[in-house]
């Protein structure tokens, strides 16, 4: 049921964002943040923050989703704009002081500029993820990467592993629950007492999941040389990536968009 | 120690697109001392409904009795009235994590807060319980055969000493063997000891051969509830359900579709041999000419 | 087409955990045939399943797929393709996200052309009845759906033989009955070589040939109905009559004229033979 959330990013409601190829996706948010930490002028953060909108939008992400992913880094927005602005500055203007500790005008705006550019990143890669699934991210980024091979970057051996994880998170999430309720039933109290305590008590659960997995493992690794499984050489892709018309137009338009940030921002 | 369910209903994820009712106006009486088997095809509710009885989880309306108490009412001690009822789930050797068999037995008598000396009876108590002796006390668990982890892991529950032992498809994976060594002692449990014992199952004789009542579910509501006997004969019924009475039942239904003489309520092999042979040699002696022998 | 010459296999030789899984095992399957092989737990059942892919080797004796030897690690990735294996597992033998990607990884693995992938995948989901679930994630599978994933899965390498190594112990009554029908219309209509391993032994009726292992040793070898009548035999192998030979023994012994050797594996079998007797009296 709600494990049908997967990891809980990715929002599955089907739009033309969703239909694009990851690997279209994945460069056009890699290009857009390279392009924040280029831009200096607030206009340009403004029409960034319009471009989130509008790719939300088509994306049919609601807006309240995608927002929420500020709420956990939201502490260290504030942190960041409250240091720069108490330590950036050199002698310039000062604002306020409180004692020996001045806020300038030049630390305010370099706080609020890297507090912005941050805000702005986290939002276009929760854009990513939410318009993306864990395995087509994993496909698009194996694809991207191949080249890392040539660097002896084991690419295939990385994203096998990484579907294998994904394909058994439900799987372990209710062999957890399971696990849960019948240590509950054996009288363990997960809710009780400081960190420590609560630490201890996960030990009858962890310890069961682990063995749980590695014997999954074990029986995989079998099943998976039963059927002919010997690591990436010589392996063809049934699901192939294909890039469409509408990859190429989301691509000139991410150039175009980055274009006019660069510009507005000077 | 009585436990029932009164007009329990259980939603899973309740307002999201997605709910699911697991659980449909179920009421369900069960006395001290009854054993009791729970059948229903795989998402009829039956593990819901037991992990309701063992109070992991909460009903969406309605109560849960234990001892005649609303577990969930306020103020009452839910915790001590939720560990008299002992739950053995699938796979129980799936749980185990301790170093020696002794320690993981013990988990339970110690989150009671028991004195060193009783974890020590009870555990003593709980393996004797299963079949097994002391000599495995100090051994890994995990070295240990596959029957032998399960009734461990079965020990672990018994160590709580609960009033209710509930067990969800307690020889689900064993050879033949295996699965008798297990009905073997929860017969005993529920003879010897007096356990009030609920066996959710699909082996059809098995609970055949420990109930004399069962209970069959189906989409989160109670089909039939009655004597073995009479809810087994429902052999249409049963199939609708992919569940399968006893071999020798649904040949007697078959016989009795085909215009035999013989009656439908029949479980055992025995019986059901005896009147098809006097069904046979009624019609025989019929067409020579003598009395139906019947 | 498969042979196993006084092939033994012992786990741990020469340490103190020694143990003989198989010994002295002689065995030979045509193509073709439908082969139960039951044993009790310890008897080697496992362990010889996975001979017959070189998952295991043999400690001494040798195995021969076609007449390459199982041995030879030239051989190893064609044996691998011509002896496809299901494992018991419904959960621990799928790969992928989807049905469709887990079926269609033999294939990939094989460096199969993408758009033959296609068309074997469509033919094996047909040949197990799951083209509906070609886009389901594992975990919405039920345990039975999971194994015929696994079926179609070996069927999209084009096996000659497929081991079944218990594959309906961790399913419900639906599922055991999906699966084995599955096999069998495989076996009658693609005319592929099984092997079961099990020790339902309502199933192994359904096989032509059923081998009980008892030991480590190749106790019996032969048709269902002669393996049955043997108590004595299952008795020390630790097993039991399928339910519907134990039927046709109690109708026996009240004077029924059931066949000896009736095996089923069919209760509508019994039902013919009984109702036959009953128009002719």
């Amino acid at each position: 049921m709600f494990r049908d959330l997967l990891i809980g990013q990715y929002y599955a409601i089907p739009s033309p964002v969703h239909r694009l190829d990851p690997r279209s996706k994945i460069l056009i948010s890699v290009l857009l943040i390279v392009t924040l930490f280029l831009v200096g002028g607030f206009r340009g953060y403004l029409a960034g923050a319009a471009l989130i909108a509008v790719v939300a939008l088509l994306g049919r992400v609601p807006l309240r989703l995608l927002l929420r992913g500020l709420r956990p880094i939201l502490f260290l927005l504030v942190l960041t704009v409250v240091l720069h602005a108490f330590m950036s500055g050199r002698d310039s203007e000062v604002l306020a002081a409180l004692g020996p500790l001045r806020i300038t005008e030049e630390g305010l705006l370099l706080g609020l500029r890297m507090g912005i550019r941050l805000a702005l990143l986290i939002l276009i890669s929760s854009l990513l993820t939410l318009t993306t699934s864990p395995i087509e991210l994993t496909d698009g980024l194996e694809r991207l990467l191949r080249p890392a091979n040539r660097l002896g970057v084991p690419v295939h051996d990385l994203a096998m592993m990484m579907t294998i994880a994904l394909r058994f998170i439900p799987t372990l999430m209710d062999e957890a629950d399971r696990i849960i309720k019948a240590q509950t039933a054996r009288g363990a109290d997960f809710q009780q007492g400081g960190l420590l305590q609560r630490v201890r008590a996960l030990v009858p659960v962890l310890v069961p999941l682990f063995i749980s997995a590695f014997r999954r493992a074990d029986d995989l690794a079998l099943a998976k040389e039963a059927r002919g499984y010997r690591g990436g050489e010589g392996r063809t892709r049934f699901k192939r990536l294909r890039l469409a018309p509408r990859d190429a137009l989301a691509g000139v338009a991410a150039a175009g968009a980055a274009a006019l940030m660069i510009w507005l921002g000077r | 120690m009585p436990v029932a369910l009164e007009r329990v209903t259980y939603v899973y994820q309740a307002g999201a697109p997605w709910a699911v009712t697991a659980l449909d106006d179920v009421s369900l009486a069960i006395d001290d001392g009854e054993a009791v088997g729970l059948i229903g095809p795989t998402g009829s509710g039956k593990s819901t409904l037991v992990q309701h009885l063992a109070g992991l989880l909460k009903p969406t309306s309605g109560r849960v009795l234990l001892d005649g108490q609303d577990l969930w009412a306020a103020g009452v001690d839910r915790r001590t009235l939720r560990l008299r009822i002992g739950l053995v789930f699938q796979y129980p050797e799936h749980q185990l994590f301790e170093e020696t068999v002794r320690a993981d037995v013990a988990y339970g008598p110690r989150n009671l807060g028991l004195p060193a000396d009783e974890v020590d009876r009870r555990v003593a108590r709980a393996l004797s319980r299963v079949g097994l002796g002391d000599a495995i006390l100090d051994r890994s668990p995990f070295e240990l055969s596959g029957g032998q982890m399960r009734r461990v892991a079965i020990a672990g529950v018994l160590a709580m000493e609960p009033r209710v032992l509930i067990l969800d498809e307690p020889t689900a994976g064993l050879d033949p063997r295996g699965r008798e060594e297990i009905m073997h002692f929860i017969r005993e449990l529920h003879r010897r000891d007096g356990l009030t014992v609920i066996m959710v199952s699909h082996q059809m004789e098995e609970v055949a051969r420990l109930a004399r009542r069962v209970v069959v579910m189906d989409g989160g509501r109670v089909l039939l509830d009655g004597d073995v006997r009479s809810v087994y004969t429902h052999v249409e019924e049963l199939e609708r359900l992919h569940l399968e009475a006893p071999l020798p039942t649904r040949l007697a239904a078959r016989l009795a579709d085909r215009g035999w003489p013989i009656a439908r309520d029949l479980l055992d092999a025995e019986a059901v041999a005896e009147a098809v042979a006097r069904c046979l040699h009624a019609g025989h002696d019929a067409a020579a000419g003598d009395e139906p022998d019947v | 087409m498969i042979r196993l010459d006084k092939v033994s296999l012992t786990y741990h030789p020469g340490s103190e955990d020694e143990v003989h899984a198989l010994t002295d095992v002689d065995l030979t399957i045509d193509r073709g045939e439908f082969v139960a092989v039951v044993g009790a737990n310890g008897s080697g059942k496992s362990t010889l399943a996975q001979l017959f892919n070189a998952l295991l080797l043999p400690t001494s004796g040798s195995v021969r797929v076609d007449g390459l030897l199982t041995s030879d690690p030239n051989a190893l990735w064609e044996i691998r393709r011509r002896v496809g294996m299901v494992f018991q597992n419904p959960d621990n033998q799928l790969v992928a996200t989807t049905v469709e990607e887990d079926v269609a990884f033999g294939p990939e693995n094989l460096g199969i052309d993408p758009d033959e992938i296609g068309v074997r995948l469509d033919r094996a989901l047909r040949a197990v009845g799951l083209e509906a679930f070609r886009h389901r994630p594992p975990h919405r599978l039920s345990g039975g759906q999971k194994q015929r994933v696994a079926i179609a899965g070996v069927l999209a390498m084009q096996p000659d033989v497929i081991v079944l190594d218990e594959p309906t112990a961790m399913l419900d009554p639906r599922g055991r009955r999906d699966v084995l029908a599955t096999v069998r219309r495989l076996h009658r209509e693609a005319g592929i070589t099984v092997i079961y391993i099990t020790h339902f032994m309502d199933e192994a009726a359904a096989a032509d040939r059923v081998v009980v292992l008892d030991r480590g040793r190749v106790a019996c070898d032969d048709v269902p109905g002669r393996v049955f009548r043997d108590r004595a035999l299952l008795e020390r192998a630790g097993l039991d009559e399928p339910p519907l030979v134990q039927l046709a023994g109690a109708l026996r012994r009240r004077g029924v004229p059931v066949p000896a050797d009736f095996a089923g594996p069919d209760l509508e079998e019994l039902v013919e033979i009984l109702c036959r007797l009953r128009s002719s009296a």
